[in-house]
Protein backbone atom coordinates (compact mmCIF):
# COMPACT_ATOMS: atom_id res chain seq x y z
CA UNK A 1 0.00 0.00 0.00
CA UNK A 2 1.66 3.28 -0.91
CA UNK A 3 1.26 5.57 2.18
CA UNK A 4 1.78 9.26 1.28
CA UNK A 5 3.02 11.96 4.15
CA UNK A 6 0.94 15.45 3.23
CA UNK A 7 0.99 18.51 5.41
CA UNK A 8 -2.35 20.97 5.06
CA UNK A 9 -2.63 24.10 5.50
CA UNK A 10 0.69 24.08 7.86
CA UNK A 11 1.50 27.34 10.16
CA UNK A 12 4.96 27.68 12.06
CA UNK A 13 5.97 30.50 14.07
CA UNK A 14 8.87 30.52 16.76
CA UNK A 15 7.53 33.67 18.07
CA UNK A 16 3.69 34.54 18.32
CA UNK A 17 3.17 36.97 15.25
CA UNK A 18 6.46 36.01 13.39
CA UNK A 19 5.19 33.36 11.16
CA UNK A 20 8.07 31.05 9.12
CA UNK A 21 5.46 28.90 7.65
CA UNK A 22 1.72 30.05 6.02
CA UNK A 23 -0.48 27.87 5.28
CA UNK A 24 1.14 25.10 3.75
CA UNK A 25 -0.26 21.92 1.95
CA UNK A 26 1.66 19.37 -0.21
CA UNK A 27 1.51 16.03 -0.53
CA UNK A 28 4.72 13.46 -0.46
CA UNK A 29 4.39 10.28 -2.39
CA UNK A 30 6.73 7.04 -3.28
CA UNK A 31 9.49 6.47 -5.48
CA UNK A 32 9.89 10.09 -5.92
CA UNK A 33 12.44 12.73 -5.55
CA UNK A 34 11.12 15.74 -3.93
CA UNK A 35 12.62 19.35 -3.85
CA UNK A 36 12.12 21.59 -1.30
CA UNK A 37 13.19 24.87 -3.18
CA UNK A 38 13.65 28.22 -1.38
CA UNK A 39 16.39 30.94 -0.31
CA UNK A 40 18.07 31.45 2.91
CA UNK A 41 15.19 32.04 5.82
CA UNK A 42 12.41 30.92 3.13
CA UNK A 43 11.24 28.42 6.00
CA UNK A 44 12.36 25.28 3.93
CA UNK A 45 14.26 23.54 6.96
CA UNK A 46 11.58 24.80 9.30
CA UNK A 47 9.10 22.58 6.84
CA UNK A 48 11.81 20.17 6.66
CA UNK A 49 11.69 19.54 10.41
CA UNK A 50 7.45 19.95 10.72
CA UNK A 51 6.79 16.98 8.44
CA UNK A 52 9.97 14.57 10.02
CA UNK A 53 7.70 15.25 13.38
CA UNK A 54 10.09 17.38 14.75
CA UNK A 55 8.18 20.49 15.04
CA UNK A 56 4.14 20.70 15.63
CA UNK A 57 2.48 23.25 13.47
CA UNK A 58 0.60 25.56 15.36
CA UNK A 59 -1.86 24.94 12.38
CA UNK A 60 -2.64 22.96 10.20
CA UNK A 61 -1.69 19.21 10.52
CA UNK A 62 0.66 16.46 8.89
CA UNK A 63 -0.61 12.76 8.06
CA UNK A 64 1.45 9.90 7.61
CA UNK A 65 -1.33 7.84 5.74
CA UNK A 66 -4.48 8.41 7.13
CA UNK A 67 -2.93 9.04 10.77
CA UNK A 68 -1.79 12.07 11.78
CA UNK A 69 2.16 12.35 12.17
CA UNK A 70 1.63 13.53 16.01
CA UNK A 71 -0.59 11.10 17.47
CA UNK A 72 1.88 8.53 16.01
CA UNK A 73 4.40 6.67 18.81
CA UNK A 74 7.85 8.73 18.69
CA UNK A 75 9.27 5.08 17.16
CA UNK A 76 6.44 4.41 14.87
CA UNK A 77 7.04 7.56 13.54
CA UNK A 78 10.73 6.74 12.84
CA UNK A 79 10.18 3.74 11.38
CA UNK A 80 8.78 5.70 8.48
CA UNK A 81 10.17 8.60 7.93
CA UNK A 82 14.26 9.06 8.66
CA UNK A 83 15.75 12.43 8.95
CA UNK A 84 18.96 13.16 7.88
CA UNK A 85 20.44 16.85 9.07
CA UNK A 86 22.61 19.13 8.12
CA UNK A 87 25.21 18.97 10.59
CA UNK A 88 26.34 16.57 12.60
CA UNK A 89 29.38 17.05 15.15
CA UNK A 90 28.62 14.80 18.14
CA UNK A 91 31.33 15.83 20.85
CA UNK A 92 32.51 11.95 21.24
CA UNK A 93 34.33 10.04 18.68
CA UNK A 94 32.54 6.99 17.58
CA UNK A 95 33.15 5.40 14.48
CA UNK A 96 31.36 5.05 11.54
CA UNK A 97 29.85 2.11 11.86
CA UNK A 98 28.65 2.95 15.29
CA UNK A 99 26.58 6.02 14.30
CA UNK A 100 25.01 3.93 11.35
CA UNK A 101 24.06 1.47 14.13
CA UNK A 102 22.44 4.45 16.15
CA UNK A 103 20.13 4.00 12.33
CA UNK A 104 18.52 1.04 14.58
CA UNK A 105 17.24 2.68 17.30
CA UNK A 106 13.41 2.56 16.61
CA UNK A 107 13.69 -0.60 15.69
CA UNK A 108 14.86 -1.95 19.07
CA UNK A 109 13.40 -1.95 22.44
CA UNK A 110 14.49 0.62 25.01
CA UNK A 111 16.74 -1.55 27.04
CA UNK A 112 18.03 -3.92 23.85
CA UNK A 113 21.47 -3.23 22.36
CA UNK A 114 21.86 -4.02 18.82
CA UNK A 115 22.25 -7.74 17.10
CA UNK A 116 23.85 -9.21 14.35
CA UNK A 117 20.73 -8.51 12.05
CA UNK A 118 20.97 -4.97 12.67
CA UNK A 119 24.92 -5.14 12.19
CA UNK A 120 24.20 -6.71 8.69
CA UNK A 121 21.61 -3.80 8.24
CA UNK A 122 24.43 -1.15 8.87
CA UNK A 123 27.26 -2.51 6.91
CA UNK A 124 24.71 -2.85 3.75
CA UNK A 125 23.55 0.89 4.08
CA UNK A 126 27.57 1.81 4.25
CA UNK A 127 27.58 -0.30 1.40
CA UNK A 128 24.60 1.47 -0.07
CA UNK A 129 26.65 4.79 0.37
CA UNK A 130 30.17 3.26 -1.21
CA UNK A 131 31.66 4.35 2.02
CA UNK A 132 32.18 -0.07 3.76
CA UNK A 133 36.02 0.73 3.84
CA UNK A 134 35.53 3.38 6.57
CA UNK A 135 33.64 1.86 8.51
CA UNK A 136 35.87 1.38 11.40
CA UNK A 137 37.15 5.22 11.06
CA UNK A 138 36.11 7.81 13.62
CA UNK A 139 33.25 9.73 12.59
CA UNK A 140 34.53 13.13 13.61
CA UNK A 141 37.42 12.65 11.97
CA UNK A 142 35.78 12.55 8.11
CA UNK A 143 35.05 15.07 5.93
CA UNK A 144 32.25 16.90 4.77
CA UNK A 145 31.18 14.62 1.90
CA UNK A 146 32.03 11.68 3.72
CA UNK A 147 29.80 12.50 7.05
CA UNK A 148 26.95 13.75 4.90
CA UNK A 149 27.04 9.79 3.32
CA UNK A 150 27.59 8.40 6.96
CA UNK A 151 24.19 10.14 7.75
CA UNK A 152 22.47 9.07 4.96
CA UNK A 153 23.54 5.33 5.43
CA UNK A 154 22.29 5.73 9.04
CA UNK A 155 19.04 7.23 7.15
CA UNK A 156 18.97 3.76 5.32
CA UNK A 157 19.33 1.92 8.48
CA UNK A 158 16.44 3.72 9.92
CA UNK A 159 14.37 1.55 7.51
CA UNK A 160 12.13 4.33 6.35
CA UNK A 161 9.99 4.67 3.63
CA UNK A 162 10.54 8.79 3.77
CA UNK A 163 14.20 9.88 3.94
CA UNK A 164 14.41 13.60 4.53
CA UNK A 165 17.57 15.51 3.87
CA UNK A 166 18.54 19.28 5.23
CA UNK A 167 20.36 20.80 2.44
CA UNK A 168 22.36 17.15 1.89
CA UNK A 169 24.08 19.92 -1.18
CA UNK A 170 25.56 22.37 1.02
CA UNK A 171 28.70 23.25 1.53
CA UNK A 172 30.34 20.50 -0.98
CA UNK A 173 32.52 21.10 -3.70
CA UNK A 174 30.42 20.32 -7.34
CA UNK A 175 31.78 16.31 -7.12
CA UNK A 176 30.20 15.43 -3.64
CA UNK A 177 27.04 17.28 -4.47
CA UNK A 178 26.10 15.69 -7.63
CA UNK A 179 27.82 12.10 -6.16
CA UNK A 180 25.30 12.79 -3.05
CA UNK A 181 21.94 13.69 -5.25
CA UNK A 182 23.12 10.81 -7.67
CA UNK A 183 23.09 8.58 -4.95
CA UNK A 184 19.74 9.77 -3.79
CA UNK A 185 18.19 9.32 -7.42
CA UNK A 186 19.26 5.85 -7.18
CA UNK A 187 17.30 5.48 -3.79
CA UNK A 188 14.41 6.66 -5.22
CA UNK A 189 14.50 4.28 -8.18
CA UNK A 190 14.51 2.09 -5.36
CA UNK A 191 10.84 3.28 -3.89
CA UNK A 192 12.05 5.10 -0.95
CA UNK A 193 10.86 8.84 -0.89
CA UNK A 194 14.03 11.15 -0.35
CA UNK A 195 12.91 14.44 0.66
CA UNK A 196 15.75 17.63 0.39
CA UNK A 197 16.08 21.09 0.88
CA UNK A 198 17.87 23.29 -1.25
CA UNK A 199 18.72 26.71 -2.04
CA UNK A 200 20.53 25.64 -5.72
CA UNK A 201 18.10 25.83 -8.47
CA UNK A 202 19.94 23.86 -11.27
CA UNK A 203 20.31 21.13 -8.75
CA UNK A 204 16.75 20.65 -8.51
CA UNK A 205 16.38 20.35 -12.75
CA UNK A 206 18.97 17.89 -12.60
CA UNK A 207 17.51 15.62 -9.90
CA UNK A 208 13.82 16.56 -8.57
CA UNK A 209 10.63 14.41 -9.65
CA UNK A 210 8.39 17.14 -7.91
CA UNK A 211 9.29 20.38 -6.61
CA UNK A 212 7.78 22.84 -3.87
CA UNK A 213 9.39 26.54 -4.36
CA UNK A 214 9.31 28.57 -1.19
CA UNK A 215 9.53 32.02 -0.12
CA UNK A 216 8.63 34.08 3.10
CA UNK A 217 7.37 30.93 4.28
CA UNK A 218 4.90 30.88 1.65
CA UNK A 219 4.40 28.41 -1.47
CA UNK A 220 5.16 30.10 -4.54
CA UNK A 221 4.71 26.71 -6.74
CA UNK A 222 4.49 23.25 -6.16
CA UNK A 223 4.31 20.13 -8.81
CA UNK A 224 5.94 18.10 -10.86
CA UNK A 225 9.53 19.56 -12.02
CA UNK A 226 9.29 21.03 -15.65
CA UNK A 227 6.08 23.11 -14.43
CA UNK A 228 7.38 23.96 -11.69
CA UNK A 229 11.08 25.34 -12.26
CA UNK A 230 9.72 28.50 -14.75
CA UNK A 231 11.89 31.42 -14.97
CA UNK A 232 9.06 33.40 -13.45
CA UNK A 233 8.87 30.97 -10.45
CA UNK A 234 12.57 31.39 -9.89
CA UNK A 235 12.45 34.95 -10.38
CA UNK A 236 10.18 35.62 -7.70
CA UNK A 237 11.63 32.91 -5.33
CA UNK A 238 14.91 34.64 -5.45
CA UNK A 239 13.82 38.12 -6.27
CA UNK A 240 16.34 38.31 -8.86
CA UNK A 241 16.06 37.54 -12.70
CA UNK A 242 16.63 34.49 -14.19
CA UNK A 243 16.93 32.37 -16.94
CA UNK A 244 16.72 29.14 -18.30
CA UNK A 245 19.02 28.19 -20.97
CA UNK A 246 19.58 25.31 -22.91
CA UNK A 247 16.57 22.96 -23.05
CA UNK A 248 17.31 20.79 -26.41
CA UNK A 249 19.07 17.66 -24.93
CA UNK A 250 17.30 18.10 -21.35
CA UNK A 251 20.59 20.18 -19.98
CA UNK A 252 19.13 23.06 -18.72
CA UNK A 253 20.21 25.60 -16.29
CA UNK A 254 19.32 28.55 -14.42
CA UNK A 255 21.91 32.05 -14.95
CA UNK A 256 21.26 35.48 -13.57
CA UNK A 257 19.83 37.77 -16.28
CA UNK A 258 22.78 39.61 -17.94
CA UNK A 259 23.38 43.00 -16.88
CA UNK A 260 20.22 42.79 -14.77
CA UNK A 261 21.79 41.99 -11.84
CA UNK A 262 22.00 45.53 -10.36
CA UNK A 263 21.88 46.00 -6.75
CA UNK A 264 18.12 46.92 -6.51
CA UNK A 265 16.85 43.56 -7.61
CA UNK A 266 18.35 41.63 -4.38
CA UNK A 267 16.18 44.46 -2.62
CA UNK A 268 12.98 43.52 -4.28
CA UNK A 269 9.88 41.88 -1.65
CA UNK B 1 42.67 -10.21 20.89
CA UNK B 2 43.42 -6.93 22.51
CA UNK B 3 39.84 -6.39 23.44
CA UNK B 4 39.62 -9.84 25.15
CA UNK B 5 43.24 -8.21 26.76
CA UNK B 6 41.66 -4.76 27.66
CA UNK B 7 38.60 -6.90 29.43
CA UNK B 8 40.80 -9.00 31.18
CA UNK B 9 42.71 -6.20 32.39
CA UNK B 10 39.75 -4.13 33.88
CA UNK B 11 38.39 -6.69 35.43
CA UNK B 12 41.32 -7.71 36.98
CA UNK B 13 41.81 -4.38 38.09
CA UNK B 14 39.70 -3.91 40.75
CA UNK B 15 40.14 -7.17 42.19
CA UNK B 16 43.81 -7.15 42.85
CA UNK B 17 43.28 -3.77 44.43
CA UNK B 18 40.76 -5.37 46.57
CA UNK B 19 42.93 -8.14 47.48
CA UNK B 20 45.80 -5.94 47.78
CA UNK B 21 44.59 -3.26 50.25
CA UNK B 22 43.88 -6.83 52.60
CA UNK B 23 47.53 -7.47 52.93
CA UNK B 24 48.89 -3.62 53.51
CA UNK B 25 48.39 -1.59 56.07
CA UNK B 26 49.87 -0.17 60.03
CA UNK B 27 49.35 -3.76 60.71
CA UNK B 28 51.01 -6.18 58.34
CA UNK B 29 49.53 -9.74 57.76
CA UNK B 30 50.70 -12.38 55.61
CA UNK B 31 49.16 -14.73 52.69
CA UNK B 32 48.66 -17.24 55.17
CA UNK B 33 46.77 -15.18 57.35
CA UNK B 34 44.29 -13.97 54.68
CA UNK B 35 43.63 -16.46 53.15
CA UNK B 36 43.26 -18.35 56.33
CA UNK B 37 40.36 -15.53 57.54
CA UNK B 38 38.72 -15.71 53.99
CA UNK B 39 38.13 -19.18 54.24
CA UNK B 40 37.88 -19.68 57.15
CA UNK B 41 40.77 -21.91 58.43
CA UNK B 42 42.18 -22.19 61.98
CA UNK B 43 45.55 -20.89 63.08
CA UNK B 44 44.55 -17.04 62.55
CA UNK B 45 45.15 -14.88 65.21
CA UNK B 46 41.76 -13.30 66.51
CA UNK B 47 42.45 -9.42 65.81
CA UNK B 48 44.22 -10.70 62.31
CA UNK B 49 40.74 -12.30 61.79
CA UNK B 50 38.89 -9.16 62.73
CA UNK B 51 41.20 -6.73 61.17
CA UNK B 52 40.51 -8.39 57.37
CA UNK B 53 37.23 -9.21 57.24
CA UNK B 54 35.51 -6.67 59.57
CA UNK B 55 38.00 -3.68 59.04
CA UNK B 56 39.89 -3.69 55.28
CA UNK B 57 37.84 -6.00 53.51
CA UNK B 58 34.38 -3.74 53.50
CA UNK B 59 36.67 -0.61 53.48
CA UNK B 60 38.29 -2.02 50.36
CA UNK B 61 34.55 -3.15 48.94
CA UNK B 62 33.00 0.30 50.01
CA UNK B 63 35.71 1.95 48.25
CA UNK B 64 35.31 -0.21 45.28
CA UNK B 65 31.71 0.78 44.98
CA UNK B 66 32.02 4.39 45.98
CA UNK B 67 34.37 4.61 43.38
CA UNK B 68 32.12 2.64 40.65
CA UNK B 69 29.73 4.77 41.78
CA UNK B 70 31.25 8.61 41.03
CA UNK B 71 32.87 7.22 37.85
CA UNK B 72 29.56 5.63 36.12
CA UNK B 73 27.93 8.84 37.12
CA UNK B 74 30.93 10.99 35.92
CA UNK B 75 30.37 8.82 32.36
CA UNK B 76 26.46 9.14 31.69
CA UNK B 77 26.76 12.80 32.55
CA UNK B 78 29.27 13.78 30.08
CA UNK B 79 27.37 11.35 27.71
CA UNK B 80 23.90 12.79 28.15
CA UNK B 81 25.54 16.79 28.55
CA UNK B 82 26.99 15.85 25.77
CA UNK B 83 29.90 17.29 27.33
CA UNK B 84 33.29 16.13 28.35
CA UNK B 85 34.33 18.36 31.17
CA UNK B 86 31.63 18.05 33.46
CA UNK B 87 31.36 15.14 36.56
CA UNK B 88 29.07 15.42 39.40
CA UNK B 89 31.04 17.75 41.26
CA UNK B 90 31.22 20.18 38.33
CA UNK B 91 27.36 19.64 37.78
CA UNK B 92 26.88 20.82 41.24
CA UNK B 93 25.56 17.68 42.29
CA UNK B 94 27.91 16.64 45.05
CA UNK B 95 27.27 20.02 46.33
CA UNK B 96 23.86 19.67 46.92
CA UNK B 97 23.91 16.00 47.96
CA UNK B 98 26.82 16.96 50.75
CA UNK B 99 24.58 19.99 52.11
CA UNK B 100 21.54 17.66 51.95
CA UNK B 101 23.59 15.03 54.26
CA UNK B 102 24.99 17.90 56.40
CA UNK B 103 21.50 19.07 57.11
CA UNK B 104 20.25 15.81 58.38
CA UNK B 105 23.59 15.55 60.33
CA UNK B 106 22.84 18.61 61.92
CA UNK B 107 19.02 17.89 62.35
CA UNK B 108 20.22 14.61 64.02
CA UNK B 109 18.35 12.74 61.23
CA UNK B 110 18.49 8.80 61.65
CA UNK B 111 21.20 7.17 58.96
CA UNK B 112 18.88 5.59 56.73
CA UNK B 113 17.22 9.40 55.88
CA UNK B 114 20.57 10.56 55.27
CA UNK B 115 20.45 9.47 51.87
CA UNK B 116 17.30 10.70 51.02
CA UNK B 117 17.73 13.81 51.96
CA UNK B 118 21.47 13.64 49.87
CA UNK B 119 19.54 12.53 46.76
CA UNK B 120 16.80 14.92 47.42
CA UNK B 121 18.57 17.88 47.03
CA UNK B 122 21.60 16.67 44.39
CA UNK B 123 18.57 16.96 42.42
CA UNK B 124 17.67 20.34 43.12
CA UNK B 125 21.10 21.17 42.38
CA UNK B 126 21.39 19.65 39.39
CA UNK B 127 18.26 20.58 38.11
CA UNK B 128 19.14 24.62 38.73
CA UNK B 129 22.25 23.90 36.96
CA UNK B 130 19.94 22.49 33.74
CA UNK B 131 17.40 25.60 34.12
CA UNK B 132 20.22 28.24 34.09
CA UNK B 133 22.42 26.56 31.16
CA UNK B 134 19.28 26.38 29.28
CA UNK B 135 18.77 30.27 29.65
CA UNK B 136 22.10 30.71 28.51
CA UNK B 137 22.06 28.45 25.19
CA UNK B 138 23.64 25.28 26.66
CA UNK B 139 27.04 25.03 25.66
CA UNK B 140 29.88 23.32 27.26
CA UNK B 141 30.76 26.60 28.97
CA UNK B 142 27.65 27.42 29.89
CA UNK B 143 26.67 23.83 31.84
CA UNK B 144 30.31 24.31 33.52
CA UNK B 145 30.18 27.86 34.60
CA UNK B 146 25.96 27.25 36.04
CA UNK B 147 27.48 23.96 37.85
CA UNK B 148 30.30 25.98 39.07
CA UNK B 149 27.44 29.12 40.25
CA UNK B 150 25.21 26.67 41.87
CA UNK B 151 27.74 24.42 43.11
CA UNK B 152 29.13 27.86 45.45
CA UNK B 153 25.74 28.28 46.29
CA UNK B 154 25.43 24.98 48.16
CA UNK B 155 28.96 25.08 49.45
CA UNK B 156 28.11 28.82 50.92
CA UNK B 157 24.93 27.23 52.81
CA UNK B 158 26.69 24.16 53.45
CA UNK B 159 29.64 26.62 55.46
CA UNK B 160 25.99 28.12 57.44
CA UNK B 161 25.61 24.68 58.52
CA UNK B 162 28.91 24.47 59.17
CA UNK B 163 29.23 27.90 61.34
CA UNK B 164 25.86 27.15 63.18
CA UNK B 165 27.11 23.05 64.23
CA UNK B 166 28.31 21.82 67.34
CA UNK B 167 32.12 22.36 67.19
CA UNK B 168 32.56 19.96 69.55
CA UNK B 169 30.99 16.62 68.03
CA UNK B 170 28.73 17.73 64.96
CA UNK B 171 31.30 20.24 63.18
CA UNK B 172 34.57 17.64 63.54
CA UNK B 173 32.37 14.74 61.85
CA UNK B 174 31.09 17.18 59.22
CA UNK B 175 34.31 18.65 58.50
CA UNK B 176 36.09 15.16 58.25
CA UNK B 177 33.50 13.19 56.30
CA UNK B 178 33.05 16.51 53.68
CA UNK B 179 37.15 16.49 53.23
CA UNK B 180 36.30 12.60 51.88
CA UNK B 181 37.31 9.25 54.41
CA UNK B 182 36.43 5.88 53.99
CA UNK B 183 37.24 4.91 57.69
CA UNK B 184 34.90 3.45 59.59
CA UNK B 185 33.36 1.82 56.67
CA UNK B 186 31.77 -1.56 58.02
CA UNK B 187 29.68 -4.32 56.77
CA UNK B 188 26.03 -2.36 57.04
CA UNK B 189 27.51 0.51 54.98
CA UNK B 190 28.70 -1.75 52.14
CA UNK B 191 25.05 -3.16 52.65
CA UNK B 192 23.88 0.08 51.81
CA UNK B 193 26.44 1.17 49.36
CA UNK B 194 25.85 -2.12 47.58
CA UNK B 195 21.73 -1.96 47.42
CA UNK B 196 21.24 1.94 45.69
CA UNK B 197 24.50 0.56 43.43
CA UNK B 198 22.66 -2.60 42.26
CA UNK B 199 19.49 -0.73 41.38
CA UNK B 200 21.82 2.41 39.59
CA UNK B 201 24.02 0.57 38.18
CA UNK B 202 21.46 -1.88 36.83
CA UNK B 203 19.46 0.65 35.22
CA UNK B 204 21.84 2.46 33.31
CA UNK B 205 23.65 -0.66 32.33
CA UNK B 206 20.29 -2.11 30.66
CA UNK B 207 20.35 1.50 28.94
CA UNK B 208 23.51 1.39 27.40
CA UNK B 209 23.24 1.38 24.18
CA UNK B 210 20.08 3.75 23.82
CA UNK B 211 23.15 6.63 26.21
CA UNK B 212 24.80 6.99 22.86
CA UNK B 213 21.60 8.56 20.96
CA UNK B 214 21.68 10.87 23.81
CA UNK B 215 25.17 12.05 22.89
CA UNK B 216 23.65 13.05 19.99
CA UNK B 217 21.98 16.12 18.70
CA UNK B 218 18.58 16.37 20.58
CA UNK B 219 16.40 16.58 17.39
CA UNK B 220 18.61 13.72 15.48
CA UNK B 221 17.68 11.90 18.73
CA UNK B 222 14.11 12.76 18.80
CA UNK B 223 13.78 11.82 14.67
CA UNK B 224 15.21 8.18 15.72
CA UNK B 225 12.18 7.77 17.88
CA UNK B 226 14.02 8.79 21.20
CA UNK B 227 11.82 10.36 23.79
CA UNK B 228 14.64 12.60 24.87
CA UNK B 229 13.84 14.55 27.26
CA UNK B 230 11.84 11.51 29.44
CA UNK B 231 15.17 9.28 28.98
CA UNK B 232 17.66 12.37 30.25
CA UNK B 233 15.60 12.79 33.21
CA UNK B 234 15.80 9.45 33.88
CA UNK B 235 19.31 9.09 33.37
CA UNK B 236 19.74 12.07 35.74
CA UNK B 237 17.79 10.58 38.35
CA UNK B 238 19.92 7.62 38.47
CA UNK B 239 23.09 9.48 38.14
CA UNK B 240 22.17 11.45 41.33
CA UNK B 241 20.86 8.80 43.44
CA UNK B 242 24.63 6.97 43.06
CA UNK B 243 26.06 10.00 43.74
CA UNK B 244 24.64 10.88 46.79
CA UNK B 245 24.60 7.64 48.07
CA UNK B 246 28.77 7.92 47.36
CA UNK B 247 28.67 11.10 48.90
CA UNK B 248 26.54 10.65 52.18
CA UNK B 249 28.74 7.88 52.85
CA UNK B 250 32.33 9.14 51.97
CA UNK B 251 32.31 12.98 51.53
CA UNK B 252 33.09 14.96 48.87
CA UNK B 253 35.39 12.89 46.75
CA UNK B 254 36.32 15.06 43.32
CA UNK B 255 37.93 14.01 40.08
CA UNK B 256 37.06 10.42 39.63
CA UNK B 257 33.88 10.77 37.88
CA UNK B 258 35.78 13.24 35.59
CA UNK B 259 38.86 11.79 34.62
CA UNK B 260 37.75 8.26 34.69
CA UNK B 261 35.27 8.30 31.61
CA UNK B 262 38.21 9.23 29.91
CA UNK B 263 40.38 6.72 30.72
CA UNK B 264 37.74 4.41 29.34
CA UNK B 265 37.22 6.18 26.02
CA UNK B 266 40.48 5.83 25.43
CA UNK B 267 40.53 2.36 25.76
CA UNK B 268 37.56 1.45 24.73
CA UNK B 269 36.37 4.03 22.07
CA UNK B 270 33.05 6.18 22.81
CA UNK B 271 30.72 3.17 22.73
CA UNK B 272 28.81 3.70 26.22
CA UNK B 273 27.80 -0.25 26.07
CA UNK B 274 31.53 -0.30 26.80
CA UNK B 275 32.43 2.71 28.11
CA UNK B 276 29.93 2.37 31.54
CA UNK B 277 31.41 -1.06 32.34
CA UNK B 278 34.58 0.34 31.83
CA UNK B 279 34.14 3.19 33.67
CA UNK B 280 32.73 1.82 36.95
CA UNK B 281 35.44 -1.19 36.86
CA UNK B 282 38.46 1.27 36.71
CA UNK B 283 36.60 3.84 39.04
CA UNK B 284 36.49 1.07 41.47
CA UNK B 285 39.96 -0.04 41.03
CA UNK B 286 41.40 3.72 41.58
CA UNK B 287 39.36 4.57 44.43
CA UNK B 288 40.50 1.30 45.81
CA UNK B 289 44.04 2.11 45.32
CA UNK B 290 43.71 5.76 46.24
CA UNK B 291 42.32 4.39 49.86
CA UNK B 292 45.18 2.19 50.07
CA UNK B 293 47.47 5.33 50.35
CA UNK B 294 45.70 7.78 51.70
CA UNK B 295 46.01 5.25 54.88
CA UNK B 296 49.40 3.64 54.84
CA UNK B 297 51.54 6.97 53.08
CA UNK B 298 51.73 9.09 56.34
CA UNK B 299 50.63 7.96 60.10
CA UNK B 300 47.49 9.66 60.64
CA UNK B 301 44.68 9.21 57.22
CA UNK B 302 45.18 11.57 54.37
CA UNK B 303 41.82 12.55 53.46
CA UNK B 304 40.60 10.78 49.79
CA UNK B 305 39.71 14.41 48.82
CA UNK B 306 43.11 15.80 48.87
CA UNK B 307 44.69 12.73 47.06
CA UNK B 308 42.17 12.81 44.39
CA UNK B 309 42.65 16.09 44.06
CA UNK B 310 46.59 15.44 43.93
CA UNK B 311 46.20 12.78 41.36
CA UNK B 312 43.35 14.31 39.17
CA UNK B 313 44.24 18.36 38.55
CA UNK B 314 47.72 17.08 36.42
CA UNK B 315 45.28 14.14 34.97
CA UNK B 316 42.90 16.44 34.06
CA UNK B 317 44.90 19.12 32.95
CA UNK B 318 47.08 16.20 30.32
CA UNK B 319 43.34 15.32 29.25
CA UNK B 320 42.22 19.00 28.44
CA UNK B 321 45.06 19.59 26.37
CA UNK B 322 44.94 16.71 24.82
CA UNK B 323 41.19 17.51 23.94
CA UNK B 324 42.50 21.02 23.09
CA UNK B 325 45.16 19.00 20.80
CA UNK B 326 42.80 16.76 19.00
CA UNK B 327 40.37 20.16 17.73
CA UNK B 328 38.04 19.99 20.54
CA UNK B 329 36.34 22.93 21.38
CA UNK B 330 34.34 25.03 23.75
CA UNK B 331 31.40 24.97 22.42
Amino acid sequence: MEMKLSAHGVSYAYRPGVPVLQGISLELGAGKVYFLLGPNGSGKTTLLECLCGLRAPQEGRISLGDRDLYALPPMERARAIAYVPQIHRPVFGYRVLEVVLMGRAPHLGLLSTPGRRDLDIAFAALDAVGLSKLADHVYTELSGGEMRLVLIARGLAQEARFLLLDEPDAHLDPKHQHGILRLVRGLAAEGLSPVLTTHNPNNALLYADSVAILRGGLLVAQGPRDEVLTPRNISIAYGMEFELIGGNQGLKAFVPVQGRSSRSDFGVN
Amino acid sequence: MKQGAIRLGLVLFPAVAVIASLFVGRYPVGLREVIGALLPLDGVSPTARILILDVRLPRALGAALVGASLALSGAVFQGIFRNPLVDSRILGVSSGAAFGAALALLLGIPWYLVDVFAFGFGLLAVFLVVLVARRFGNSVLVLVISGILVGSLFSAFLGMIKYVADPLDVLPAITFWLLGSLSGTGWDAVGKLLVVYVLGAGTLLLLRWRLNLLALDEREAAALGVNVTRLRTWVILVGTLLVASAVSQAGMIGWIGLITPHAARALTGPDHSRVLPASMLMGAGFLVLLDLLSRTLMRSEIPLGILTGIVGAPAFLLLFMRHLARGGGWR
